[in-house]
């Protein structure tokens, strides 16, 4: 019984990122199996990734290693008790927002509860999956980190063993404080009322300060490498965890304790509560319906506002597929309070550029500057990339409907132009008064990002019919682990940001912001057009014939 | 009002649906039953266009599904046995939603939602997003908005399935009432006590194919509805 939940909690986690997609296609009397070309797709991006982001953590690791393992105890302390802490930010990071959810509201709890399984087993079974994924983060700090340690360091057992605890506990410690926030956030989402809004907002304050790090890296890189080995040191568990590798067993004894017991006790208090905590009754607060006066709209009015609605009930949905948006309010802030600091580097860049002999020209520089970054922002929205897949089961409705499948489509192409677009406005606005733009640069700043967001909303659902699958376990899969998105984020790159920056890196970029917008707004609209062709042509019968709604 | 000829469906080497043959005329209330896997379900999907199937044709009103979906599918509604809504809109927002749709207008839906809503005692819970609706609530709102635009053919898949006894009453009224307005309905169930009371007309489906059809009476002869499908499903 046990081996068996476990087992479908694996496989579940296992299908989510690897399973075949549901759409096949019947040739010669069998079905074509699909998904062998997104397992390649998979792969080459998890590659990818692997890659940047192991090397990303061997570079850290190296470049630690030399600053601070100096044979001495203390430099073993120093060392293991920063890279401890970074695993376990980045577990905390990495998995806070998946913990709430497949803790607390996994769809499947009710169903497993009514049958012969112990409480305290169904928590185990989440547990080992998020286990799992905390592990892997944890191993990407701490495997090169080890490994360097060891290079620069005496081998003695206690510190292949520190290495080995530190890897398989941290992801303990991470998922005790996870599960406590997770269980914060919930509750608190459940009385208060604007439950959708709160929990974005929370989320966005993650974000923000996760931005606010990332781009602070330097200075903040700079403080770990002189005072971070203090900061860690100062903390219990790092300071044991270091000490044990520096050869004192008893703070073995005392880190591992300070991992499993936090642990132990936050799984004890859940088990028991577990079921009052699965079936807790998450809905709104009851609303009192007044009847009002009905308007009637059109049918690409309603399927729009559908989609609308689908968009701003979904925290996930909002943060994931809009986070081009997010950049945008950020660049904007950025940009009121930084902006001397940018005029006083123009001359710095002037020269650069002149070295390079890309004639510089100031005052049109800020306008080009500003019309790339709000490009870059709006081609990172892919609101439309999971918008097919997101129908999932609830697909038969537009099947049934007397809808056309080019309104459904149009739609989805609707609800990401209305989000983005008045942010990109606003940033033309704001931007434009701060920097005293020409009403000609304005009309640019305002205009080439808007066709460039036209032209990405039409990329990603492209990208969404090349890619339609139905049968994600949860709406939250298909916008985050779909092939559609993760090719209309990554190919987006491809199509909108190296065209641009090929652009930039010729001399005469820079010498006309008219040049520079007229580039970008052609680019917009061959790209735009060719995949609005698409949608509405090839796009539409596919639609039609292998979703079904005709 | 619906015609179903020669209707054939096959998922793999099955034949889920084999040769099936039906007409439902206006006024009727056609029950359809059989057993688990019988094709009862791909059957009432092909007619809503939700399934495409294989061979044969499928008229609603003289319209066919297969070559003109988009008018066909304005003649009728159809209520699954699951109703898996947008369960991110309120009740309300989805009325609107599909009164949208299917061009409904504006006094018309403010009428038959309050009609409606009332008869399903759901008025107050039309403000509450889909989400928090039990099974029951889901089905008594999509059969809400299946009767919004008026159809002329009603067209359900276990509709009495997690309804209290009140809304099922109130179900078995609309339906009478839709019949002597001259729609038609076409239903799917396992209750066959349900079926023998309230339909006029009975088809019984086994393994795609059809085995019996026509009026009710004359199904079950002398003996039980029950009798004659126990007898017919061995």
């Amino acid at each position: 019984m046990f081996k068996a939940i476990i087992r479908s909690q694996l496989s579940q986690l296992f299908f989510t990122l690897f399973g075949r997609g549901s759409v096949k296609k019947k040739k010669n009397g069998k079905y074509k199996k699909t998904g062998v070309g997104r397992l390649i797709l998979f792969g080459i991006l998890f590659a990818y990734l692997a890659i940047v982001f192991i090397g990303l953590s061997c570079a850290a690791s190296f470049g630690a290693a030399v600053f601070m393992l100096d044979g001495s105890a203390q430099g073993i302390v120093n060392y293991i008790s920063v890279f401890a802490l970074a695993a376990l930010v980045l577990c905390f990071v990495g998995s806070v927002f998946s913990t709430e959810k497949q803790l607390y509201e996994a769809p499947d709890n009710e169903r497993l509860l009514a049958m012969p399984i112990p409480s305290w087993a169904i928590l185990f079974s989440r547990m080992i999956s998020l286990y799992f994924i905390n592990f892997l983060f944890s191993a990407l700090v701490l495997v090169p980190a080890s490994i360097f340690l060891i290079i620069y360091s005496h081998v003695t057992a206690p510190l292949i063993l520190g290495c080995i605890l530190a890897l398989l506990l941290i992801p303990l410690l991470s998922l005790a404080i996870t599960a406590i926030i997770g269980a914060l956030v919930a509750f608190l989402a459940s009385k208060l009322p604007f439950k959708t809004l709160i929990t974005t907002l929370i989320f966005i304050v993650f974000f923000l300060g996760y931005m606010v790090f990332a781009m602070n890296m330097d200075a903040v890189m700079g403080v770990i490498a002189e005072r971070g080995a203090a900061v860690a040191t100062r903390i219990f568990i790092f300071n044991s965890l270091g000490h044990f590798c520096a050869g004192s067993l008893l703070d073995g004894l005392l880190f591992a304790c300070s991992c499993l017991i936090p642990f132990g006790l936050v799984y004890l208090i859940l088990s028991k509560s577990f079921v009052s905590i699965a079936t807790a009754n998450r809905g709104e607060r009851k609303k009192k319906y007044i009847a009002k006066k009905m308007n009637r709209g059109s049918s690409l009015a309603a399927l729009t506002r559908k989609e609308l609605s689908r968009f701003f009930s979904m925290p996930m949905y909002i943060l994931n597929s809009s986070m081009g948006t997010l950049f945008q309010i950020i660049a904007m802030v950025l940009l009121i309070y930084y902006k001397d600091t940018l005029l006083s580097m123009l001359p710095e860049i002037e020269k650069e550029l002149a070295a390079l002999s890309i004639s510089f020209q100031f005052e049109n520089f800020i306008p080009i500057l500003l019309c790339f970054a709000s490009t870059i922002c709006v081609s990172f929205n892919c609101i439309t990339a999971p918008s097919i897949s997101l129908e999932r089961s609830r697909i038969w409705q537009m099947k049934a409907m007397p809808v056309k499948p080019g309104e459904v489509l149009l739609s989805k192409l609707l609800c990401h132009i209305i989000v983005s677009t008045p942010f990109t406005l606003v940033f033309a606005i704001v931007t434009g008064v701060l920097f005293a733009l020409t009403p000609v640069q304005f009309l640019l700043l305002a205009i080439v990002p808007l066709l460039i967001n036209c032209s990405s909303a039409a990329w990603g659902l492209c990208c969404n019919l090349w890619l339609p699958r139905l049968d994600f376990p949860a709406d939250i899969t298909a916008i985050k682990q779909s092939g559609a998105t993760i090719l209309a984020v990554f190919g987006g790159m491809l199509l909108y940001w190296f065209p641009l920056f090929i652009f930039m890196s010729i001399s005469s970029a820079f010498s006309s912001t008219i040049l520079f917008s007229l580039f970008v707004l052609f680019y917009a609209l061959i790209t735009g057009s060719i995949f609005f062709a698409y949608i509405f042509t090839g796009g539409k019968n596919k639609f039609a014939n292998k979703i079904g709604i005709q | 009002m619906l015609e179903i000829r020669n209707l054939t469906k096959t998922y793999g080497n099955k034949k889920a649906v084999d040769q099936l043959t039906l007409h439902i005329e206006p006024g009727q209330i056609y029950g359809f039953i059989g057993h688990n896997g019988a094709g009862k379900t791909t059957t009432i999907k092909s007619c809503c266009g939700i399934v495409k199937f294989d061979e044969g044709e499928i008229l609603i009103n003289g319209i066919s599904i297969k070559d003109d979906p988009l008018n066909a599918k304005k003649e009728f509604a159809y209520i699954p046995d699951n109703p898996d809504l947008y369960e991110f809109m309120t009740g309300i927002q989805y009325l609107n939603f599909v009164a949208d749709i299917y061009g409904v207008s504006a006094q018309d839906r403010e009428a038959r939602i309050k009609q409606y809503a009332d008869a399903f005692g759901l008025t107050q819970n039309l403000a509450q997003k889909i989400s928090s609706y039990s099974h029951g609530m889901a089905q008594k709102l999509a059969i809400i908005s299946a009767l919004i635009h008026k159809p002329k053919l009603l067209i359900m898949d276990e509709p009495f399935v997690g309804l209290d006894p009140v809304a099922s009453h109130a179900v078995k009224e609309i339906m009478h009432e839709m019949c002597a307005d001259g729609c038609a309905i076409f239903f799917s169930t396992h209750i066959l006590e349900v079926a023998e009371k309230l339909c006029d007309h009975i088809a019984i489906i086994k393994n795609g194919k059809l085995i019996v059809s026509g009026p009710t009476e004359q199904v079950h002869g002398d003996t039980s509805l029950e009798d004659v499908f126990l007898e017919l499903a061995e």
